[in-house]
């Protein structure tokens, strides 16, 4: 299995002089599975770039597995080239909107509507699919599976495990860790402690012991103390799911639009030192754009 | 033509939830820094916006390994943002008009739920039940009537002719239902609390919380017999303001049911309805 990072930015692209080492693009990462399968997580403005790539080798099919269809996630996909054209076969997955009662359809063709873009989803040439998964819904291409498990966020989001050979890899997208919303004194907040605990081992069981953790590291526990409910997660809360986990390499992305590529490594350079004692703990790694990893 | 069970549901899609509740969730979402836990609070002390995020969560939508039966539950499942923006959508579809055709008194009936809820709830407690089944007896509680409010919005001209029979014939509104519509309302919760999958349990309580004959019921479930009682129970404390004692039939029930688990609650109204009073306040009813 072959992963490639095309954006690792959160919540905003940001093309400036110091985010160039890490990148400015949003979330997106391509997957080759060992039977060959192209798997894209995330379309956001890295799905630019990788649909540039991909014109030399028309027609292609591929599979876009969305986590959720927050901007930054999905602002590349009008932008896809491939998109465009004829015999490209094009299946995208993700989550129905409860609230509003959508299909997945219905949302990422929304996105096309006149006031946002000039050409209308019907006017798209490549077969396009959409799925809208129930949770935990197993995803065959070949011999390839993809599973998701729904995710803490400010709105539904999917975490996807990708299983190919006899390696896996899994994909938060934009995750925050439920906290209590009751105060110690409340009749509630026992209750409400254990059914977080109780969502957290299935989390951890989901993903337990896969090679790879790629988990949105959006804030410092610090930062996050005035950014609660905003739907990311912590350095701090992505080491521990690895290690609760078993999982052997974590990488952190997602990153905090502010944050420098100076701050990043700074912050990385600290977090490698705190758990620099735990030989038998995952190994960890920065997200960057253009990085691939082969497993 | 579709089934009656169909068309209920079908029906309860656009039933708007109770006003009070609808202008709590309109004002506590209109400011960013709402205390989260009071929005809870006031969902789940609603019966529709109760039902309509069960129905929601455990829907096929979601591969659930096992049923969600409290709202708590369904915020730590689906994340506190989606429940809210769900109590906002059912909010904008409008509030249930305090005078309905067929006559129910909207506000005696939500004052019946919660009561029943939170002495369930109590109850529960009192009985040694877990932390996490209590907040199950609640829910069960405040949605063992729903049947009645379907009726009153489905099928008002009926339902009030029920009412009407009903106020002649004091206890005997289940055969007078039956004889009306061809089911009661203790059958329509049922139905809809199995279509839409919720809990085994919720629907039995739902369903048996009128059912005395022997044999008819499952007399060695917690829950049946704790609907059965709480609805007794919360139906004599709204009836008296100064209710010393409970009637001796209830008495009668209660020691049969649990024997003697319940009699520091029988001795003592006053008790029970502080407890119901915490519970009201979320509602401002």
């Amino acid at each position: 299995m072959k992963i490639k990072f095309w954006g690792v930015r959160g919540s905003i692209a940001t093309p400036k002089d110091n985010t160039l080492r890490y990148g400015g693009n949003t979330t997106c990462i391509e997957i080759i599975s060992d039977d060959g399968k192209r798997i894209i997580l995330d379309a956001g403005t890295g799905l630019f770039p990788l649909g540039q790539q991909l014109l030399n080798q028309m027609p292609i099919q591929c599979s876009i597995f969305l986590t959720h269809t927050h901007w930054d996630h999905i602002q590349g996909l009008p932008f896809f080239t491939p998109l465009f054209i004829p015999n490209n076969i094009i299946n995208i997955y993700g989550s129905f909107d409860p609230v509003c009662n959508k299909s997945l359809k219905d949302i990422l063709t929304q996105q096309m509507e006149y006031c946002y873009f000039p050409v209308r989803e019907a006017e798209l040439k490549a077969t396009i699919q959409y799925t809208s998964l129930p949770e935990k819904q197993v995803t065959k291409l070949g011999e390839t599976k993809v599973t998701n498990i729904l995710l803490n966020h400010p709105v539904l989001n999917y975490g996807y495990k990708i299983e190919s050979g006899n390696k896996k890899v899994f994909f938060t997208g934009d995750l925050e860790f439920p906290y209590n919303i009751y105060e110690p004194e409340d009749d509630s907040y026992e209750d409400y402690n254990n059914l977080i605990n109780q969502r957290n081992e299935i989390i951890y069981d989901f993903i337990r012991d896969v090679d790879v953790l790629i988990a949105d590291s959006a804030y410092t526990t610090e930062e996050y103390k005035s950014r609660k409910g905003w739907g990311h997660g912590t350095f701090d809360t992505c080491i521990n799911m690895a290690k609760q986990a078993n999982v052997g390499s974590l990488y952190f992305t997602h990153h905090e639009p502010t944050r420098s590529d100076d701050n990043l490594e700074d912050i990385f350079k600290d977090i490698l030192e705190e758990n620099k004692d735990n030989p038998n703990g995952p190994n960890y790694f920065l997200a960057k754009e253009g990085m691939e990893i082969e497993l | 033509m579709k089934n009656l069970q169909e068309q209920l549901a079908d029906m309860v899609e656009s039933m708007p939830a109770f006003p009070t509740s609808v202008k709590k969730v309109i004002e506590l979402t209109a400011d960013i820094n709402s205390n989260h836990k009071d929005l809870v609070k006031v969902i789940e002390h609603d019966p529709i916006m109760t039902f309509k995020i069960l129905k929601l969560v455990n829907s096929p939508y979601f591969g659930l390994s096992r049923e969600i039966s409290s709202i708590n539950h369904s915020v730590v499942y689906m994340g506190l943002n989606t429940v809210k923006n769900l109590a906002i959508s059912i909010a904008s579809i409008g509030m249930l008009p305090n005078e309905n055709e067929a006559g129910l008194n909207i506000d005696k009936f939500l004052y019946h739920s919660v009561s029943t809820a939170a002495l369930s709830h109590l109850l529960s407690k009192q009985l040694g039940i877990s932390n996490k089944e209590n907040s199950d007896f609640f829910v069960t509680g405040l949605l063992h009537d729903f049947g009645k409010i379907v009726f009153s919005q489905s099928l008002p001209k009926e339902y009030k002719k029920a009412l009407y029979l009903e106020r002649s014939n004091p206890n005997r509104l289940i055969e007078i239902e039956k004889n009306i519509m061809g089911v009661d309302h203790t059958q329509v919760g049922m139905l809809l609390s199995k279509k839409w999958n919720l809990s085994s349990q919720l629907r039995k309580a739902i369903g048996f919380h009128h059912t005395t004959k022997s044999g008819e019921y499952p007399d060695n479930d917690v829950l049946v017999n704790i609907i059965f009682i709480t609805n007794k129970l919360s139906k004599e404390l709204q009836g008296s303001e100064n209710l010393k004692s409970f009637s001796k039939e209830l008495v009668s029930d209660i020691k049969s049911r649990f024997g003697n688990d319940l009699d520091k609650y029988i001795e003592s109204p006053e008790e029970l309805r502080k407890e119901i009073k915490k519970s009201l306040q979320f509602l401002n009813i």
